[in-house]
């Protein structure tokens, strides 16, 4: 009983390392291949704060939840957080983004910083 | 372990475990590069609970463990966080633990993984951005390796603590 139970417990670590390695896989593929005219897009609070093309070298000041204030910046087609309000600074220790689908979250200021791919955005449907 | 008073007494035992591993968890800065990924140390004695008293104690010294340290060392945001870790982990356990096809460590991965699984869910409605879920993968196997730990130290102490138990019964 006591084997069989064991036996179970790799058969249940297998199983979900496989699964989660073949969904990491596919959500790799899938960013490779839709990052075409990307754009950053910035949340504060689940809203929208602004938007602007990963192609431009800029850095933004956003400020957020709960007065606190974030830094973007976007460099040689990345982007990275260089300053955050924050406590735990776990989107400045972030390494860069730059596939589409990747995102940079910081829980305590509510900002999300993600790569949108320029067919997802509702410009390039309407023109 | 008929006596209420000792079952009490035992658990407050194990939430001040909880709460010191806790503390010291905050002391090792151990991400690893990916943000929300923890060891979870005070996850030990909530195991070794729930394979001694059971999971309604266990669930009880998870919750008052998660809002000693949200007061104490973390944020309000952390708290829901945390809150929905626990509550979703202690749940899985204890279905797991009725069902009885996995050991200790079996048990405690189930814990590992729901344990993330709720705090990306809630991190989704909070933040209301779907591409969270793009952690998930790393999240899960980071649950199975904090489980299989977790499961395989709580196993060593329900082995030793357990026969304590057995003995107090018998008297």
């Amino acid at each position: 009983m006591e084997k069989q139970k064991l036996k179970n417990d790799l058969v249940l670590i297998i199983v979900v390392i496989i699964v989660a390695l073949a969904a990491l896989l596919l959500i790799n593929l899938y960013k490779r291949a839709t990052t075409k005219d990307a754009y950053v897009v910035i949340e504060v609070d689940g809203e929208e704060f602004g938007r602007y093309p990963l192609t431009e070298d800029m850095e933004i000041n956003v400020p957020t939840y709960n007065d606190g204030s974030n830094t973007v910046v976007i460099k040689n087609n990345a982007v990275s957080v260089s300053e955050a309000s924050c406590p735990d600074k776990i989107c400045v220790n972030h390494k860069e983004i730059m596939y589409n689908g990747e995102t940079i979250i910081c829980l305590p200021n509510r900002m999300t910083v993600t790569i949108v791919s320029g067919e997802d955005t509702l410009d390039g449907k309407t023109y | 372990m008929k006596n209420r008073t000792y079952k009490v007494s035992y658990i407050g035992l194990m939430l001040a475990v909880a709460f010191v591993l806790s503390y010291i968890e905050t002391l090792i800065p151990v991400s690893m590069g990916i943000p929300g990924v923890k060891a979870g140390l005070s996850n030990i004695p909530i195991m070794v609970t729930l394979y001694t008293l059971g999971s309604m104690y266990a669930a009880i010294l998870a919750c008052v463990k998660v809002i000693l340290v949200s007061v104490t060392f973390g944020s309000m945001s952390s708290f829901f966080y945390s809150f929905a870790g626990a509550l979703t982990s202690i749940l899985m356990m204890t279905v797991m633990k009725r069902i009885d096809v996995f050991s200790t460590r079996g048990v405690s991965i189930i814990g590992g993984i729901t344990h993330n699984l709720g705090q990306i869910a809630v991190a989704v409605i909070i933040v209301e951005n779907m591409k969270l879920l793009y952690y998930t993968p790393v999240l899960v196997m980071s649950g199975v390796v904090a489980g299989l730990g977790i499961g395989l130290i709580a196993d060593l102490i329900i082995k030793r603590i357990g026969v304590l138990f057995v003995n107090n019964d018998q008297k």
